[in-house]
């Protein structure tokens, strides 16, 4: 049992800097706005879970070839990347990237950009209003969310 | 037979310590190397989509072979019970892991990503060669580890046969494997033959007999520890052999492709026109790594000159070194056979024979996996009591005049009576 | 225990998402092109079935000495530039041949040959190489090492290392520094029920020398011509089985 408290242990404490990193305070880092409307799953949830579901539909996509048009990288950058007052996209490296908002602040690196592209891509729709099936799919996440927590002791 | 005396190397001197310096500064340069084609790229390197494994593969691969070959001597005493190779063993055991290490620090660090190590650890393809070489490599580090252990450690020095059996068999799985990375390659003219599973086994027990040799000779004349004649000619005699059994399976391997039609143009390729590729075939492989070797082991009048001994090691190590490059880089450098019998031409060097010129990142990678490997020797046998304190011939029980050895020429140190 | 919830919640919504999707795609997705006639309509989210296995015909008498527009197309599509360096990726190419008793003279594109026995899977260390169920042969460059091995294996040539740091790929084709790639069918394409862009592009601007289909489906174009005329198999000694065949040679 050495291992999954190891884990747990250091899930904590990455939950830990996140909080720290969210609570507000001066050292906050600054997370551009996204342009959609709402993110493919709750903001909350994306922020301690965003990795398994890139991994999920990393794989999914790879190897079964299960494309869903927004949960992909692409759509992740269509909303949440924009262009600076200078009219450039920000780079890879730069502070002002979406994703290292919060990964500098953490320091956790990613390995992502150097394969897929860090702009939007025009072709990639942006998420439109909820429609009738992601009111399905949120009471679906709620439900397994509270089947779940009734389940755990 | 006395109980012999193992020590430590004392190690204070000036030329150890410039000696050890040298090589992490080697060892910096490869790491270097390293950084800067990770960071930016293979493009640094002289490897192209035509020739995509390079100097770093041969010297990779002539470490790793080597180390499983110079396992032999610690497995002559204990598997095949001769007892005066008890007494180099533990400096065998030392060579083939400190070999292994240096090998594959260097195919690790060519990798396009060796951030991700991890992944090669935790994703296996078990249909996948390179991944049992995997489990191959790892596992004979560990059984080599545990082989040093049970010699060195007193109490368990009973187990050192059946351990040393274990090494042995894994030794041979290993190289055999290592063979196999390439004889399992369907598609290039040079490969796809069983042979070069046993040809890599002639070839680990010639370099790696080669490699402990010279190791032998320099770590006892720079130590000024005696080192006899009779057991470094009963290990040149052997080194003979296995230069000759390279040589045997050399001439299988190129007969019978030369026996086979499709396979004649990449033969004429390595024995005629290849230039560089021939060059290295028999100036290198065939010259340097055979026939001067078995001249100046075998020849009357060197019979009993280390003058010989060293030069022949010296020789089966470049012309090993020649024959692993002709064994990779001209197996690529061969145009593939697509269109048998047709004049091909392609904007993808299609048809052509592939250029490639090895460059210095690269060699510095190469150069820094031997020199780590030398700098874990002379770390270890300064840290643990790896040479014996007196290898001349009255330390095996050894009658000099039996084989006609000379004695101890250039040894400073006599054995002091009653030790 | 967050990362297992996490992982049950994917589940849940997944299967839930799918289901609306497979509804979705029957009722409003009419427009999705189909190829051949029988097969999938291929709707985004459907996972690559094994009763599919796509394959090309090129037929080498239609295919002109001077055009280019395969391989072009391929390399705007995957974003990959072939400066002339022995570096630069070539994920498809023109090669000329000629018999040179007769004079006999033929260009062609080679590319992937996605085999059903490929070596460059077989020899992948960590399962990178993989095929898929529909028989694309493809390299999973999250889990690649970039060892090269299976350029070493590959018969045709048809993989590329990537050299050095790249900028700006295409959003539909990652690719990047230290791992191996080469021709994916234009699989994004394929799942979204188009053609591959090298297809489209022969049958555009060249003499429309290159069939892709299903070569499972008895009534595919594809399958058709490969009953009706002999066709070539490159490297047919070596038994792999490439889903890619030429004519005319």
């Amino acid at each position: 049992m050495r291992g999954p408290n190891v884990i747990l242990l250091l899930e904590m404490m990455s939950l830990l800097l996140i909080a720290v990193a969210c609570s507000g305070g001066a050292s906050q880092p600054a997370v551009p706005k996204a342009k959609g409307i709402h993110c493919v799953r709750d903001t909350e949830w994306m922020r301690r879970n965003h990795m398994e579901l890139l991994v999920r539909e990393r794989d999914e996509t790879v190897h079964q070839g299960i494309r869903n048009k927004q949960e992909t990288l692409p759509g992740c950058m269509s909303c949440h990347v924009s262009r600076l007052p200078d009219g450039h996209f920000p780079s890879v490296a730069s502070k002002k990237f979406f994703c290292n908002s919060c990964h500098t602040y953490v320091g956790v690196k990613i390995d992502c950009f150097s394969c897929h592209t860090n702009r939007p891509d025009g072709a990639t729709p942006l998420p439109r209003a909820a429609t009738r099936v992601d009111q399905l799919r949120a009471a679906s996440l709620q439900r397994s969310e509270t089947a779940f927590k009734a389940k755990e002791p | 037979m006395r109980e012999p005396r193992f020590h430590e190397v004392e190690g204070r001197s000036l030329a150890y310590w410039g000696l050890a310096a040298l090589l992490a500064a080697i060892v910096a340069a490869g790491l270097t190397a390293a950084y800067f084609m990770e960071h930016i790229g293979h493009i640094i390197t002289g490897m192209t989509n035509q020739i995509v494994w390079g100097v770093p593969h041969v010297v990779a691969v002539f470490l790793i072979v080597s180390a499983s070959g110079v396992l032999n001597v610690a497995s002559i005493a204990s598997v095949f019970g001769k007892a005066p190779y008890k007494l180099l063993a533990r400096l065998s055991a030392l060579l083939a892991i400190a070999l292994l290490i240096g090998g594959l620090s260097i195919l690790v660090l060519d990798l396009g990503h060796p951030d991700r190590l991890i992944v090669a650890m935790t994703h296996y393809n078990f249909t996948s060669i390179f991944a049992w070489n995997i489990f191959l490599y790892l596992g004979f580090i560990a059984v080599s580890a545990a082989y040093l252990l049970v010699m060195m450690e007193r109490r368990l020095n009973s187990y050192s046969r059946p351990v040393g059996m274990v090494a042995f068999l894994w030794r041979l799985v290993l190289t055999t494997g290592t063979g196999s990375i390439f004889g399992f390659l369907v598609s290039r003219e040079a490969y796809d033959e069983a042979i070069l599973a046993p040809l890599f086994v002639a070839m680990s027990f010639s370099f790696g007999l080669a490699i402990f040799i010279i190791v032998l000779m320099a770590a006892y004349r720079w130590t000024q520890r005696p080192l006899g004649g009779a057991i470094l000619e009963r290990l040149r005699n052997l080194l003979g052999v296995f230069a000759a059994g390279v040589l045997y399976f050399l001439l299988v391997y190129h007969v019978t492709k030369l026996y086979e039609a499709k396979h004649r143009g990449f033969e004429y390729f390595i024995l005629g026109t290849g230039g560089i590729y021939t060059l290295l075939f028999w100036i290198g492989a065939i010259f340097l790594g055979g026939m001067v070797p078995i001249f100046l082991f075998y020849l009357a009048r060197y019979r009993h000159s280390r003058a010989a001994i060293g030069a022949g090691a010296l020789a089966i190590i470049l012309g090993g070194l020649a024959l692993i490059y002709d064994t990779i880089i001209g197996a690529q450098a061969y145009p593939l056979t697509i269109f048998p019998g047709m004049q091909v031409s392609s904007s993808f060097y299609d048809g052509v024979v592939n250029a490639y010129t090895p460059s210095l990142p690269e060699c510095a990678l190469g150069l820094g996996g031997v020199a780590l490997t030398l700098l874990i020797v002379v770390s270890a046998v300064r840290l643990f009591r790896i040479l014996p304190e007196n290898l001349a011939d009255i330390a095996f029980d050894l009658d000099p005049h039996e084989i006609g050895a000379t004695p101890n020429r250039g040894a400073l140190w006599a054995p002091a009576d009653g030790r | 225990m967050t990362r297992r919830k996490a992982k049950r919640e994917l589940d849940a919504g997944r299967r839930r998402f799918l289901g609306m999707a497979a509804i979705a795609s029957f009722a409003l997705a009419p427009g999705v092109r189909l190829i051949g006639s029988a097969q999938s309509s291929s709707p985004a989210s459907a996972r690559a079935n094994s009763k599919v296995r796509w394959g090309l015909l090129i037929d080498t008498n239609k295919c002109s000495e001077t055009c280019q527009a395969c391989v072009s197309a391929c390399a705007s599509y995957n974003g990959w530039k072939n400066e002339g360096r022995p570096t630069d990726p070539q994920w498809i190419r023109k090669v000329a041949i000629r018999d040179s008793e007769t004079g006999l003279a033929r260009t062609l594109p080679v590319l992937c040959q996605h085999c059903a026995e490929p070596a460059c899977v077989e020899v992948c260390p960590t399962g990178a190489s993989f095929r898929r169920a529909d028989g694309i042969v493809l390299v999973d460059r999250h889990i690649c090492i970039g060892c090269r091995y299976c350029m070493m294996a590959c018969p045709f040539k048809a993989r590329s290392f990537v050299h050095q740091n790249l900028t700006d790929q295409r959003p539909q084709a990652p690719r990047g520094i230290g791992t191996v790639e080469g021709c994916t069918m234009c699989v994004p394409r394929i799942d979204a029920g188009k053609v591959p862009a090298c297809v489209e592009a022969c049958a555009r601007e060249g003499r429309g020398a290159m069939t892709f289909g299903d070569l499972n489906d008895r009534n595919s174009a594809i399958r058709r011509n490969i009953a009706a005329y002999s066709t070539t198999r490159f490297r047919a000694d070596l038994d792999l089985d490439p889903s890619v065949q030429y004519q005319g040679l």
